[in-house]
């Protein structure tokens, strides 16, 4: 289950919006830069000119060492302080490094050609051309600057991220399902499918009792084996099986196997000693036995009736 | 049709027992915002009136699924036939149950919102007959447990009579 995304993006991708709504829709807690700030003042104890001020230096790398510390210290407490009580996203801000052995964490990366960030901001913002290149070209200084002098790192290194989409290729609706589907964690479902689901063939059942449980468990889509396995209880000198029980059914799923029976007071006390033997002899194997009216009221239960 | 037996757990029995059940479970999900799950039908009255007895926020959500019977096909399948309204990833998840007896249903249900990752899956049933179970199912709440009776009323139904009975009883064989 992932607790935290941290989410890197060039300059111009617009696509702050996707994890919006990413946050919205999956009760993530977003932390952008708008508001982080106010959390980061009380913590630096500054006022929003102050920390703004702090941050152009960081940028022109003038910043002094010591704030520099508390800055990211301030960025990781909140975030944590936040995780705590929800899942978080945090958009920039150099989670891929402040946060990068945190466990459940997902790091990604949105990058974008040149041509297509200036689309976008032209479209937006409704800059002109050189403009839109103008800002491109300044952001991407600043914010290599804004990495390194924080962190040491080349934020573009891909090895900071478990994921980097190119949007030249993909819209955002084809980036939001990459995400959804990149932030489940598969569950290996050992159970088949209902498409693929069946029974074993033309299974000879020795009576009807034993029919109408198969088709019980097959209905609730749990995997049944009928009479897999013979369990030697008693040899001869010789080394001959001379008793031996093999239980109506194993069901994989559950390591479980289950003997049913209808059969008068006589016989089945025969085969209640007979699994006693074999719990003795094989006391790992997990059986169950369901016998006489019990059976019968789980089958009456299902509006079964009619077996003997 | 068939006549009650005899009465197995009266009105005040088992309000009594829900109010405990209600204290249990919000004392458990303090500071969390558990969804109910209530299986259809059965467990409806029983939800009602365990949501009563909660002290914190939750959500209640219904599902159904196809139960076995002798006019299904063959080879017929479980199905969900009503799906929980709510999405239940990284949420707490109560499953709400009338009765766990065969075990069947249940672990059906389990595997099924189990792959959706809930952050917590568990299971509260009013009734437990652990004499007809065949699928061994985990139950962390429960509020009796029964011998192998049939049982009827609050919310369990016999041919989907006797439902809105106060009680719950033993029908006459």
């Amino acid at each position: 289950m992932v607790r935290l995304i941290t989410v890197a993006r060039e300059f111009g991708t617009e696509i702050d919006f996707l994890f919006n709504k990413l946050s919205k829709e999956y009760n993530f807690t977003l932390l952008d830069r708008n508001n982080l700030f106010p959390f980061l003042q009380k913590y630096l104890g500054m006022n929003s000119e102050e920390l703004l001020l702090e941050e152009k230096k960081i940028e022109k790398n003038s910043a002094e060492k010591e704030f520099i510390e508390r800055y990211k210290e301030g960025i990781k407490e909140i975030t944590k302080s936040f995780l705590e009580k929800s899942s978080v996203i945090l958009l920039g801000r150099g989670g891929q490094f402040l946060f990068k052995d945190y466990p459940d964490s997902f790091h990604i990366n949105i990058i974008a050609p040149l041509n297509l960030r200036v689309k976008n901001l032209q479209k937006n913002y409704n800059l002109d051309l050189d403009t839109s290149m103008k800002l491109i070209s300044e952001k991407d200084s600043a914010r290599d600057m804004y990495f390194k002098i924080l962190f040491g790192y080349d934020w573009k290194d891909p090895h900071h991220y478990h994921l980097i989409i190119n949007l030249s290729y993909y819209s955002p609706e084809e980036l939001y399902q990459i995400l959804l589907k990149s932030l489940e964690k598969p569950v290996k479902v050992s159970q088949p499918l209902q498409e693929s689901f069946s029974l074993p063939l033309k299974v000879r059942f020795a009576n009807k009792s034993e029919e109408e449980f198969a088709k019980l468990l097959t209905f609730y889509r749990i995997s049944w084996e009928y009479e897999p396995r013979v369990f030697p209880l008693e040899w001869d000198n010789e080394g001959q099986v001379i008793e031996a029980f093999t239980p109506d059914f194993y069901l994989p799923e559950f390591d479980l196997y289950i003997e049913l029976t209808v059969q008068k007071p006589k016989l089945m006390s025969e085969k209640i000693k007979k699994i006693r033997k074999l719990k003795e002899l094989y006391p790992n194997i997990n059986i169950k036995l369901l016998y006489g009216n019990d059976y019968i009221k789980i089958l009456e239960k299902y509006g079964i009736t009619k077996v003997k | 049709m068939e006549k009650i037996e005899k009465i197995l757990f009266t009105y005040e029995e088992i309000q009594e027992r829900i109010k405990e059940l209600g204290k249990i479970i919000s004392e458990d999900y303090k500071e969390k915002n558990p969804i109910l799950a209530c299986i259809l039908k059965g467990a409806v009255y029983f939800a009602v009136d365990l949501t009563r007895n909660l002290s914190v926020p939750f959500i209640l959500d219904f599902i159904s699924i196809l139960s076995y019977g002798p006019s299904k096909e063959t080879y017929g399948i479980v199905r969900i036939t009503k799906d929980l309204d709510i999405n239940i990833y990284n949420k707490d998840v109560i499953i709400i149950e009338d009765i766990v007896d065969t075990g069947l249903s249940l672990a059906y249900l389990l595997r099924v919102l189990k792959a959706r990752e809930p952050s917590s899956l568990k299971v509260c049933t009013l009734l437990d007959c652990p004499g007809r179970r065949i699928i061994d199912v985990p139950i962390d709440y429960k509020g009796f447990e029964i011998p192998n009776y049939y049982v009827v009323g609050y919310g369990l139904d016999y041919n989907e009579n006797y439902r809105n009975l106060m009680y719950i009883a033993v029908l006459e064989k």
